[in-house]
């Protein structure tokens, strides 16, 4: 095993590699650059303004050079927030996490309580109710899911703030103002919530509902075993080896930003950083992000592959 | 004697036992057979085929055009005239709800179809082979997985408009991206499922009975993957139809004026919409949640009628 | 086919006689009379909102939230990124930030003239070239260090810094030795000259209208900004952005990412100490800031000009309304570069050939106007008088192509030499967008040109046009300070990527430029917009509104288009 994860972390680095030049590239193709958003710029000042940026070189000097400040361990300096890229990130990611990891034990919660309960006693009318639910929750925008939560909880009844991560103006430190985060935290968590245990419980339930039709169920059965031993100790562990591969694309959404749900509820996530530094085609946030995620992504894959072989002794990667 | 019943030679088969061979059909004609028993699928599959016909056939006998602006009816609520009311814009809700199922039931069902079938035989062939051909396959779904999709929409955006693409065709350019995008994580899926079905004791038994690799491959290990398949494909045609409407707000995906029902949904942007004009975002957030739960429901139907476990009665 | 019905045709006919914002309620009660639609009760009942300030009808509506802060006013911001520097900073809400922190030399007042800031006076030579510009007596920043005119010319110094990356192009100024400076061949400019603590005087190579103003800006702190400046280094300032020291109304206090940005009062500032005690910017976005100023938690924002809101903002009770004209317009460049767009008669008769009317009404819904010529009616440099407002006269549009040798071919679309008229617009996604490519598309095919749309984002949207791969692109300028940025995109030397090439205009524009007196300049750019509209170089399409509001809990905020909020903060009070 442990050999197993060497050789896979030593595969990175090269993919790692291979996977930053086509990104340079993508956002080099990218037509516009950062000057180009600029529309009160005079032709001789835009001219200035590239050389002083380095935009005029050729790509691939542009990609070396960026290479070789990434081994250096500095990931360049925004041009649309003038800091640099790691201090960028710092100032959002972190409340991102925040918000995806509360809401991911949610979800993950809830779909897994919601599709094994379903899967137990499939097509029955608690099976039905919950199909539809999920199919109602699933097909309703993102965006006015939000709206509607925030008109019910905050605006109607006043239980919970309109939006933003702490009150304005408040110096509050320590317990208080976790409570205050919590607060503003409950409507975001609650949003993504409801839009992402639908699809959970889909995946759940048609694995339990495989597991559950299995020989050797029917023998823990027959052998006179309590259900809830059969579900819980032998069903279940089961049922969950397809979805240790979901759990494992899960890693980079923690801490790529909901980019709706932040932007509605005022969430400081990463989020925005997407779009923005898209829109303004600011290359070292996007790729710093971007290689960031990618970084994730990969490692991500990695633990699910590690998780399914630990979990399943027969599965052996030949 | 013996022989002939493990005999993979139909016709002897049945030239042996007649009586049998005529009572018992063929694997898929039972599945048929037992989806068309299947009283809520068979529902579903009627209402989408009668969805797909309507979004075909309604807006040519509608008396308004797509494009019909109309600066006196803006906003106007449903009425003998305009069966669904207005936009923002004056042009008919109803025809533009049909055009836009066109549309969008065409992103989900290519969508779906290309990116599941590329990600179901990657991560098939990656689970059944093994060796270079899984690694190979994997690197190359992790290293797609890192490339960000809203920049390569923008990137083949510009491309295309460079060329000049007529704007309607943009959205086929959109389902070959996002499919091209989505197929690593399926490819994951699949190949997940195969490699823990390849351990279990009847694919031994395939073994034991020396049986080719490919009847192994065809005739018993990929047909247990059809559960997880269908779940993939059902969600992915979900996934892609409100893909469109996300990209709609970020403004990509259909662009206006050619609806599709995630941008109609994001024409009603504001809290004021919503609660005054329903017309405006209900017609297709209703077309949408129909077509997203009988896709779901065809397809528990279709997962059900497949499994040999399922107990039916023959007829 | 559109169905036409008599209320349709009368409301046509009455769409040629008039083009205010009215005329359309005008329409809606004739169709109205006819009996033909039925309305619902939506706000076209209303009669639009007025622009100034509507004050707010029930201040007792006034949320708790609100009423338990007792010395701190909230606004609303978009986007801010913490670049709080005012000759640095990337976005326009910066600016709003910044605007809050430093105070100019030289100020706006609400219809774009110069009105003295932290400058007491100033003179300018009889050859427009020399500026003399004496301060205000004992200025200090907020820490109680002196302004002086030496930290004005360090200001404009750093502007000409070989490094310097801002928005600000100081070059447009024209001030001697600036250029030497910049190329490493002067160690200072010599064009700024200290003569006192309190004067200093600018010398320019040629005369320019928007040199006083460029001048005239906000004023960094030599000592702070200032220290170990050499030329060729700019990297120190970058970490100088995120703790400014101004000499505004007030002195920044915090900043969370994201989240709000805090101020307390300046007890040096030269207008006097604002009355408010705190201040705080809180990141709101279009979605949900009505909710915010709804629940209190904010006491001033601003909204969209769209009948909805302002009606939700009515019903409220407690918000002043406040609705100002904006100075920015929006327009549809041609590619003069191409064989179809070359020739005038196609161009008008593009113009005339398109319901811009009908588009405005529908995008603004009465906050709005058709544009007719390059510069807002909020500016004093806007005169209608004798300019051709190209009103909707598609037969007239039909004429002038045929003129140009544009027949009608097989399918409608019309031919000349084999080529067919078809253009490709290029547009980002933006509401005027939506709704003006139905309508010209509509439009067009009635005169028989075929529309080719393309939705790309807006950066791609510029890198293409600078390329030249287009025939029409839909943006809207900038904030327009002075009536010379409305129409500098006009002028041969910056419109290489449109072709777009009149000597005649570019006479007018360097003369408008060159002349300092605002009486003198008015019929010089008069002259200029009527010259443009028989050569338009674009379609203009309209003028917008801003709305915003502000709580009844406090007094004071005029907002206009030149100095936001930030122009009446100094006089913004809680009522007691």
């Amino acid at each position: 095993m442990g050999n197993f994860i060497l050789r896979r972390l030593l595969q990175t680095v090269p993919m790692l590699l291979l996977a930053s030049l086509i990104i340079f590239m993508l956002f080099a193709k990218t037509p516009g650059d950062f000057i180009d958003g600029n529309i009160t710029l005079t032709a001789a000042r835009a001219a200035e303004l590239k050389a002083i940026y380095g935009l005029d070189q050729p790509l691939f000097t542009r990609y070396l050079h960026w290479l070789g400040q990434l081994l250096r361990g500095d990931l360049g300096f925004s041009l649309q927030y003038q800091i640099p890229v790691s201090q960028l990130l710092n100032q959002y990611i972190w409340n991102s996490f925040l918000l995806a990891s509360v809401a991911l034990v949610f979800y993950w919660g809830i779909g897994l309580a919601v599709g094994i309960a379903s899967a137990l006693k499939p097509n029955s009318l608690f099976d039905h109710v919950v199909s539809v639910v999920v199919f109602a929750a699933m097909s309703f925008p993102t965006f006015f899911l939000c709206l509607l939560l925030i008109k019910w909880f905050a605006v109607d009844l006043h239980w919970l703030p309109v939006g933003g991560m702490t009150n304005t103006g408040s110096d509050d430190s320590g317990w208080a103002w976790v409570m205050q985060v919590a607060a503003h935290l409950a409507l975001p968590v609650l949003a993504l919530v409801m839009l992402q245990a639908g699809s959970l419980t889909r995946y759940f339930r048609a694995s339990m509902l495989d597991v559950v039709k299995m020989d050797f169920i029917r023998t823990a059965r027959a052998k006179g075993l309590r259900e809830r031993t059969v579900i819980f100790k032998h069903a279940l562990r089961n049922a969950l080896l397809p979805i240790i591969t979901l759990l494992g694309f899960e890693l980079p959404g923690l801490f790529s930003g909901a980019i709706i749900t932040e932007k509605v509820f005022n969430w400081p996530g990463a989020g925005h950083i997407h779009i923005d530094s898209l829109a303004a085609r600011d290359y070292p946030v996007l790729m710093g992000f971007t290689l960031f995620l990618a970084v994730l992504t990969i490692v991500g894959n990695l633990i699910a592959d590690v998780l399914y072989a630990w979990a399943d002794p027969r599965i052996r990667v030949r | 004697m013996l022989g002939s019943l493990f005999s993979t030679n139909r016709r002897l088969r049945k030239a042996e036992i007649p009586a049998l061979a005529q009572a018992t059909p063929s694997p898929w004609r039972q599945a048929w057979r037992a989806l068309r028993h299947n009283r809520l699928a068979m529902l579903c599959l009627l209402a989408l085929i009668v969805m797909a016909v309507w979004c075909v056939v309604g807006p040519i006998w509608s008396p308004w055009k797509n494009d019909a602006t109309d600066a006196l009816m803006i906003n106007k609520p449903p009425g003998a005239e305009h069966w669904l009311g207005t936009d923002f814009l004056g042009r008919d809700v109803y025809t533009r709800l049909l055009l836009a199922g066109r549309i969008s039931l065409i992103i989900g069902l290519l969508t779906m179809l290309l990116s599941v079938a590329l990600g179901y035989l990657l991560g098939a062939l990656s689970g059944y082979a093994g060796g270079w051909t899984d690694k190979v396959i994997m690197r190359l779904a992790d290293l797609v997985m890192t490339i960000p999709s809203l920049p390569l929409l923008i990137v083949a955006g510009a491309m295309l408009s460079e060329l000049d693409f007529p704007a309607e065709s943009r959205i086929y350019m959109v389902v070959v991206m996002l499919s091209l995008l989505e197929w690593p994580k399926l490819a994951r899926l699949v190949r997940g499922q195969i490699l823990s079905l390849r351990e279990r004791d009847f694919m031994l038994a395939t073994q034991v009975l020396g049986l080719s690799s490919r009847r192994r491959l065809f005739g018993h290990l990929l047909p247990n993957t059809v559960p997880i398949l269908v779940v993939m494909a059902t969600m992915a045609v979900a996934n892609a139809i409100l893909m469109e409407s996300a990209l709609s707000y970020l403004g990509m995906g259909v662009v206006p004026p050619t609806p599709s029902w995630g941008n109609m949904m994001d024409a009603a942007n504001s809290l004021i919409d919503f609660q005054r004009r329903p017309w405006l975002w209900m017609p297709p957030g209703i077309a949408i949640f129909i077509t997203v739960i009988a896709i779901n429901v065809l397809g528990d139907g279709l997962r059900d009628a497949l499994d040999p476990k399922m107990k039916r009665s023959l007829k | 086919m559109q169905r036409l019905d008599e209320g349709a045709i009368l409301a046509r006919l009455l769409n040629r006689l008039t083009t205010k914002p009215t005329h359309f309620t005008l329409a809606l009660k004739i169709a109205l009379l006819s009996g033909m639609v039925a309305f619902s009760t939506a706000s076209f009942a209303d009669e639009p909102l007025k622009e100034g300030i509507t004050p707010a009808t029930d201040a007792s509506q006034i949320p708790t939230a609100a009423k338990l802060r007792k010395d701190t006013v909230v606004a609303g911001i978009s986007e801010p990124q913490g670049i709080f520097n005012p000759y640095f900073f990337v976005n326009g809400w910066d600016e709003n930030v910044t605007n809050v922190i430093f105070s100019r030399l030289i100020d706006w007042d609400s219809h774009g003239k110069l009105v003295p800031g932290l400058a007491e006076s100033w003179t300018i030579s009889p050859d427009n070239k020399v500026y003399t510009i004496k301060l205000r007596p004992n200025l200090t920043f907020s820490d109680g260090s002196p302004l002086t005119a030496e930290d004005v010319a360090f200001t404009l110094t750093v502007l000409y810094d070989p490094k310097y990356d801002g928005d600000t192009d100081i070059t447009l100024a024209n001030i001697a030795g600036g250029a030497e400076y910049k190329a490493g061949k002067a160690e200072s400019v010599s064009g700024l000259k200290v003569i006192d603590a309190h004067t200093l005087q600018v010398t320019t190579t040629q005369p320019g209208a928007t040199t006083l103003a460029k001048i005239g800006g906000p004023v960094l702190s030599k000592a702070y900004y200032g220290k170990g400046y050499q030329r060729g280094n700019l990297d120190y300032l970058r970490t100088l952005h995120g703790k400014p020291l101004g000499n505004g109304p007030y002195v920044y206090d915090k900043y969370i990412p994201g989240q709000e940005i805090r101020f307390h009062a300046n007890t040096h500032f030269y207008r006097g100490t604002p009355p408010t005690p705190r201040f705080i910017y809180r990141v709101t976005n279009p979605s949900t800031n009505f909710q915010l100023f709804q629940t209190g938690e904010t006491d001033y924002d601003a909204f969209t000009s769209r009948p909805d809101d302002i009606e939700q903002l009515k019903m409220l009770g407690f918000a002043n309304i406040n609705l100002y004209g904006s100075s920015d317009y929006s327009k549809v460049e041609f590619n003069v570069h191409r064989p179809a767009l070359k020739d005038a008669k196609v161009r008008q008769a593009l113009i005339y050939g398109l319901d811009r009317q009908k588009l405005i009404d529908v995008v603004y819904q009465g906050y709005g106007k058709v544009a007719i010529e390059p510069i807002a009616p909020i500016s004093w440099a806007y005169n209608a008088d004798g300019v051709n407002p190209y009103k909707y006269d598609p037969a007239q549009a039909k004429k002038l192509l045929d003129e140009a040798g544009w027949k009608p071919g097989p399918d409608g679309i019309r031919v000349k030499d084999g080529k067919r008229l078809e253009l490709t617009l290029l547009v980002s996604k933006k509401v005027l967008n939506d709704a003006l490519i139905p309508i010209a598309k509509e439009n067009w095919q009635q005169i028989g040109v075929l529309l080719k749309p393309q939705v790309v984002d807006f950066n791609a949207l510029m890198s293409q046009r600078k390329a030249g791969n287009y025939d029409l692109a839909s943006f809207s300028t900038s904030t327009l300070n002075d009536p010379h940025d409305g129409v500098w995109d006009y002028y041969s030397t910056e419109s290489k990527e449109s072709g777009y090439n009149n000597p005649q205009v570019d006479k007018l524009i360097n003369e408008g430029n060159a002349e300092l007196d605002v009486e003198k300049r008015k019929p010089i750019y008069h002259q200029l917009y009527k010259v443009l509209a028989d050569d338009p170089p674009v379609i203009l399409l309209g003028y917008r509104q801003i709305l915003s509001a502000s709580s009844a809990r406090v007094t004071g905020f005029k907002p206009d288009i030149y100095n936001g909020l930030t122009g009446s903060l100094p006089d913004v009070k809680i009522v007691k």
